[in-house]
């Protein structure tokens, strides 16, 4: 089993046990901007329960938890690991956090069609733009910013006065004038 | 001589010397054995670190650049030709081929990158080559 098979049959089990979700990370600067290679999916997920079992019991064979969870230093939010074997790429799910921000952007997320069969849920392109400031400013990531200029590159018009209220709440408005500065 | 004529073909995918392209092209390079100094460069290369076939075409355009005596207004002016293509053509992408974009892109690299592990290493055998690759996947 691929990445993206792994993904869409995640995403399966997420409608079938009526799991709310959004795809995240990459995957989502990938539909909204230049798509580059990425080697994990990160979603975001609002589950009740603690006890993944559920989630678990239904994964396509070759793909499993890892056994420890850990947090993601951004938003302090809780993250479990999903492993492919024979791969390495991996699946990471995270927690709906109390974050405000990430309260947010999972309140405002969208449906993307794929294809006729098949969507995915996702942040707005507005709401990737200032999660990915933030990591570029907390994590120090390039590739972070480079993603970010490329959306804004790909869309064009967008609500800016979303993101840059967004943007000054995180302390990341200076980049994003660097990243409006390199698309014009 | 333009990045994308450098590359040929003026296929958009061949400006993308950040991915899994990028390592595509490696390897026509070293196939057609170009004799620039960036071309050497790529010969005594072959995957000896991580990250080398990127940085084997980046080094590809410099050597190729000095030789055509290609100003810095010039290059700069073609990476800006080369990011707008790159818009064009995810302009062009359906929603479904951006989303399975990233981890295929992924999967090439990291066969690439094998092959090259392989090369470097005759002697390794599969896993031996496999713990090598996992290692420079961390590093990404």
């Amino acid at each position: 089993m691929n990445g993206n098979d792994a993904v869409l049959a995640l995403i399966g089990i997420f409608d079938e046990l009526e799991v709310s979700y959004m795809i995240v990370g990459s995957y989502s600067s990938n539909l909204y901007g230049v798509p580059r290679a990425t080697k994990d999916a990160d979603l975001v997920f609002h589950f009740e329960s603690t006890d993944l079992s559920e989630i678990a019991k239904r994964l396509p064979e070759g793909v499993r938890f890892d056994e420890q969870s850990s947090f993601e230093m951004v938003t302090a939010t809780r993250r479990e690991i999903l492993l492919l074997e024979g791969s390495n790429f991996k699946i990471e799910l995270f927690h709906l956090s109390d974050d405000d921000f990430d309260q947010v952007r999972f309140k405002n997320r969208v449906v993307v069609q794929l294809d006729e069969e098949t969507w995915v849920w996702a942040p707005r392109a507005e709401d990737v733009v200032i999660q990915k400031l933030r990591w570029a400013k907390g994590g120090n990531r390039s590739k972070d910013f480079a993603d970010v200029v490329n959306i804004l590159k790909v869309q064009g018009d967008m609500d800016f006065q979303h993101i840059e209220r967004w943007c000054g709440e995180h302390g990341t408005t200076g980049l994003l004038e660097e990243a409006r500065a390199e698309t014009s | 001589m333009s990045f994308e004529s450098l590359f040929g073909g003026g296929d958009d995918r061949n400006c993308d010397a950040e991915g899994t392209i990028g390592v595509f092209r490696f390897f026509e390079f070293q196939n057609f054995k170009c004799d620039a100094e960036g071309g050497k460069f790529i010969n005594g290369a072959r995957f000896t670190e991580s990250g080398q076939a990127f940085s084997a075409v980046f080094w590809m355009m410099r050597g190729y650049a000095r030789d055509m005596q290609l100003t810095d207004e010039q290059i700069r002016e073609d990476a800006r030709a080369c990011l707008e293509s790159k818009v064009r053509q995810a302009r062009r992408m359906s929603m479904k081929e951006r989303f399975l974009a990233g981890a295929s892109l992924f999967e090439d690299a990291c066969r690439w990158t094998l092959a090259g592990i392989r090369n470097q290493y005759p002697e390794w055998n599969e896993a031996e080559c496999r713990v090598e690759l996992r290692k420079r996947v961390e590093m990404m």
